[in-house]
Formats: C-alpha cells, structure tokens, sequence
C-alpha cells in the first residue's frame, strides 16, 4: 500500500464519527434471519418447488458397490413407468461431465463408482414418488472393482492387501 | 370387501384451520404427515433424514398423556402417516406465533442465537413449544430436545433458550386451545384402488381387515415400519392403525401383573414407570431406547414385533420374564417371551394374529439393570443391550439370576446357561469368575458396521461384570 493511499484510507476512517453512531460492541443483536427460521417461514430450495408450476423431480440410481466400473444402464423398463420423463446419463451433459467445485474430480454421471451410494444415474419424473418407481427398475450392470473397505487395508501398502 | 369407507377424506385441524385430506383427491393412502405438509404449501416443517433421527419435521399433536390430561406431545411428521392424523389437532413451527407476535420460545430462540442456518430450528421450536405447555412443568427438561439434531449453531444457545422459559402464564390462550383439542378418533377406511388405510377402533373390527385381506400390515407407532416406507420405498397394499383401537391402550396392573397394552406409546409407560410402583428396568430403558419424539409415537408391541435382535425392549422384557398375549380373530394365547423370537426376524406371531399386550410378572426382582452400548449414549440403536434382573436370598445366595442380551445372536437371548449356574451360590467375586466363563460360551455374535464379533463378546462378560459390581456396591457388600 503506497503512502498515497494509507493517507485516503485515514481520511475515510477520519470521516467516519467515532466512536460510530449505533456501536454494536455490547449491543444484543439478533441474527438477521432468526425471525423467520423460528417461524418456518425461512426458504430452502426444496421448499421452493411447491409453489411454482412445472417443476419435476429427479431419483438417482445409486451404486451397491464401493468401487466399480458401470458397463450398462438400461432405462428401458423405467422409461415405461407412468410419469416418467428421462433417464439422465453423461450423454445429456453439454458442457463437462463434472461438478466438483475445485479439484475436477466429481462425474455427475461417473462411469467408474467410487463409493457406495455414488449416484450412477438420475431418473426424472412429474412427482417423487414416480422418479422413485422408476429409478428402482433401471439396471445397471456392474464391473466390481477391488475397494479399500478398512483401516487396515487403507495403511497397508498398495499391493499388500 | 371395505369394513369402513369414507368418500369424503378425512379431516383434521392444522394450525387452527381444518384440513381434509382425500384420496379421491390424490393424496396417496400411504403419504406421511410431512410429505403432505410440504405439498400443501407449508414447508416450514423440514425434512431432514427422513427416519425420525433428526427431529427437524417435528410437528405438535394434541394428545393425552398417561395422568388422561390433554397436552402437545411432538413427533416426527416424517413417520407419521397422514390419514392418521384424523381427527387429530397439530401444530407446526408456522402456527406457533399469534397476531403477528412471536411466542415466548420464538423470541427465546431469537434472542439468544439459537438459530444459524435455521434448518433444525423449526423441528427445535416446535418441541421447546411443546415442552412450555407440559402440564406440571416445574423445569426445562433437556430431553425435550433430545430429539432435535442440530449441525452448526450449537447446543449452547438453544438450551439456554430453553432455560430461559418462564412458565405460561394462566390466560395463556395456547391453554385454552390444548384443552379444546381432544382427538376425536373415529373409524375410517381411505382407498384409492393402489392401497389401503385402514383404522378401526376396535379389535374385532381389526380381526375382520385382517381376515378379509390376509396381507394387511399392522401399524401402530410407524416408528420403524415408516422408516421402511421413506429409505427403502417399502410400500404395502393395506396399511391398518392399531392407535385408535383402546384395547391395545391400556396399563393395569393387579397383585401378579403389570399389563402394558401392546399399542400403548412410550412416553404413556415412562409417565407411569415414574410412580412409586414403577418398574426400575423400563424406566433405565425408556430413555436409552429413543428420543422423546420417537416415544411420543413407539410402543412395546412395534418394537417386539419388529423382533430386531438389536431391539432394545426384548433383553429388558425378557429379564423381567415377560409374557405376551397373543390375539386373534378365534381367541387369545399367552407365551412366555422368550418363546416368542423364532429366528432372525421371525417370531410365534401366527398369521392373524398380533401381540395385544405385554405382561410383567410381579413382584418385581431386587435388583435391575439395563446397559446398552451404543456409539452415542442416547437416540442409536445398540451395538449390544443387556438387561439382568436378580434376586438375593437373606444370606446373599443367588436365588434368581437373569441375563438378557441384544445384539449377540439372531435373536435377543437369555443365557440359561449363565443363569442356572448361578442359582444357589452366594453372590460374589468367585462366583461371577465361574460364570463369565460361561458366559464366554453363550451367543453367536458377529461382525458388522458397529461391531466386531470380539468386541460384541467381551461385552457380553462386561456387562455381567458391570451389572456384579454395581449390585455389591448396591446391597453393600465387597467387591
């Protein structure tokens, strides 16, 4: 910061009264949302959809393996279901097939799992209950791949399990 | 062929304002109390785990306690099935504040930070809400919110809210409201052609559902039949509600027998279990079984039927030496407990038939505990339950051991073995030697995501052990 502006920065706090009208130190301030979090009127996003018109709702079809390759989704039985809009996979992705906010590591629709419960695919229907139905019917067939399930395994070296 | 129809819903109040609820409508027979809250607009009331853990969809039903007097009882709207609710009164976090004016526990939790990001604040208010109007309440009771599971504001501030409540005052019109709000349960049925809801009041009414559809499923609290609805999208045909049947509902007790009927909520026996003739074991259990909202809804005959080897009832009525009355359309049988639990989730129950009450033998025995090792103390479920019950004759021998585990074996046990040979021996340091190494035989214990197999029997010897020293310490004697 060169002396020029150490010297505008004093005259900003120099304009400023002090101490400052309405301190706060020693004041009881009350958080700015609390009224309408102790009154439920505070909005989510889940809480947003009941009152717009259109809105439909996505399952996913999660892995039961913690490591696996997936070789095939089939959607066909879950796209008969009624309500069923779409089965979602990497094809439907425009852009990059990842949503990791940092590290790009995070395939939204990942050909190899790498946990149990990893979201493989997303069943879209007009209601929960029907994205529900339908996920359940989608088949994905599976490679399953050696997983590190244990302390142990996890602090042995790789190859020694 | 319909024991009961209705073409015209079901109603109940929400909020001050009627509510009927239809499946001529749409409104799925198998919706929950949340799901429909949320739907309908009023989505204060939050899901959050969606298995009665977390308490953030705690709504407030008037309803009787165990003294008969009216109060708001919260619950877990996430477990709730919604055609239960008829003739019901609930209250939710939106409901609470009156002519644009927070309530005292609304302006408790404002002022003393009780909310951050404000998700579980909805869920806290509505049991702290529901605690200020408990009838008798001398003192905040922290597991008014034992319950309610809370990420990122902290514990702190929400109990010294809690603590900072003053009683109601006496034209508090909350008072007048509770009072006004006795639930009317009425037999109905809802049917939309998928499924069925069934809630007949009486026994006989239950018995002729059960005859007419054979695959009928019972529901009584919905604690843990629910959670199978909302995790694993169970779904069943024909749902039939034990809560409004008064058969199921009641506790009496005569010179032989406390009688607990089968439906009776939890917090109904932890209410009684506190009088003086209360049984020591089921008031160390009730606490340790589930927090206040699951036992607002649980009951002992759920929790049997379920007939979880980790269940938390069964060691502690087994160890009583429980019996059961089994019911069904033709009679009733009684079975000792222990005779109930088949194999892993298989019980005597045969079809048609349900559990109408539990009945514990009186007197009670001397000394009584239940332990459960759970990785948190309270709202788990136990890696491993024990219940012992004993009793000492006037020279300190061992006139009747019992030892109950969960968590052991595919089904909750008594270790007869354990038992048998600790009759007539005097009640010390070398007798218990002998027997925890019987009890290093008993069980067949395995390895799961809460335990190993090892750690499950050392807990078996532990626990003995444990229950030795704290009954010398008890009757005085040396270690």
């Amino acid at each position: 910061m060169s002396a020029s502006e150490r010297a505008r920065d004093r005259a900003k706090l120099g304009a400023a009264a002090h101490p400052p009208p309405g301190p706060s130190v020693g004041q009881a301030v009350s958080h700015e949302s609390a009224e309408e979090h102790v009154t439920g009127r505070a909005r989510y996003v889940d809480d947003l959809w009941p009152s717009m018109h259109g809105v439909v709702h996505a399952w996913p079809v999660m892995s039961p393996f913690a490591h696996a390759r997936v070789i095939s989704i089939d959607a066909t039985e879950a796209l008969a279901q009624p309500g069923v809009l779409a089965v979602l996979s990497g094809a439907d992705v425009p852009g990059e097939n990842d949503v990791g906010a940092v590290r790009r590591d995070e395939p939204l629709f990942p050909s190899v799992v790498s946990f149990h419960g990893h979201a493989v695919t997303w069943v879209v229907a007009e209601t929960e209950d029907e994205a529900r139905r339908g996920a359940a019917v989608v088949a994905v067939e599976y490679e399953e791949l050696p997983a590190i399930l244990s302390v142990e395994q996890a602090a042995s070296p790789p190859g020694a399990s | 062929m319909p024991v009961y129809w209705t073409r015209m819903g079901v109603r109940f109040t929400v909020n001050g304002e009627p509510a009927t609820v239809d499946s001529a409508d749409g409104v799925d027979p198998r919706a929950t109390l949340l799901q429909w809250l949320r739907a309908s607009g009023r989505v204060g009331t939050k899901e959050g785990c969606a298995e009665g853990e977390c308490g953030a969809c705690a709504v407030g039903i008037v309803a009787r306690d165990a003294r008969g007097r009216l109060a708001l009882r919260p619950v877990n709207s996430c477990l709730v099935p919604l055609f239960g609710m008829a003739g019901h009164t609930v209250v939710t976090s939106e409901g609470i504040a009156a002519g644009g004016e927070l309530h005292p526990v609304q302006k408790a939790m404002v002022s003393q930070g009780g909310s951050q990001c404000g998700y579980c604040t909805p869920g806290f208010v509505v049991s702290l809400f529901c605690e200020y109007y408990r009838p008798g309440r001398a003192e905040y009771d922290p597991e008014s919110i034992g319950g309610n599971l809370c990420r990122c504001t902290g514990y702190r501030p929400i109990v010294d809210a809690a603590r900072s409540l003053p009683a109601p005052s006496l034209d508090d019109p909350w008072l007048e409201t509770i009072r006004r709000s006795a639930p009317a349960l009425e037999a109905f049925e809802e049917n939309d052609g998928q499924a069925r809801f069934v809630r007949p009041t009486t026994l006989r009414a239950v018995f002729d559902v059960l005859a007419a559809s054979p695959g009928a499923t019972l529901i009584a609290g919905g604690t843990d039949l629910m959670v199978a609805a909302n995790q694993r999208f169970a779904r069943w045909p024909v749902l039939v509600a034990l809560d409004a049947v008064d058969d199921l509902q009641r506790i009496e007790r005569s010179d032989r027998e406390l009688t607990i009927g089968a439906a009776v909520p939890l917090s109904h026996l932890e209410e009684r279990m506190h009088d003086p003739d209360g049984v020591a074991l089921l008031r160390q259990l009730l606490p340790l079984f589930s927090s206040r909202l699951i036992r607002n809804r649980a009951t002992l005959g759920g929790n049997l039927a379920t007939a979880s080897p980790i269940g938390d009832s069964p060691p502690v009525l087994l160890a009583l030496d429980a019996e059961v009355t089994l019911a069904r359309a033709e009679g009733s049988r009684r079975l000792p407990l222990r005779e109930f639990f088949l194999a892993y989730r298989k019980t005597a129950l045969a079809p048609g038939e349900l559990i109408a009450a539990v009945h514990v033998p009186l007197p009670l025995p001397e000394h009584q505990r239940f332990y459960k090792v759970s990785k948190r103390m309270l709202d788990d479920i136990s890696t491993v339950a024990a219940a012992f019950a004993l009793e000492l004759d006037g020279s300190g021998r061992v006139r009747e051991l019992r030892a109950a585990y969960g968590g052991v074996a595919a089904t909750p046990l008594r270790v007869t073995a354990v038992e048998q040979s600790a009759a007539g021996k005097p009640w010390t340091a070398e007798t218990l030697r002998g027997l925890v190494q019987e009890m290093d035989r008993a069980g067949t214990p395995m390895t799961d995501h809460r335990g190993s197999a090892a750690y499950r029997r050392a807990m078996l010897r532990t626990l003995l052990e444990r229950f030795y020293f704290e009954t010398q310490a008890a009757a005085g004697g040396e270690p």
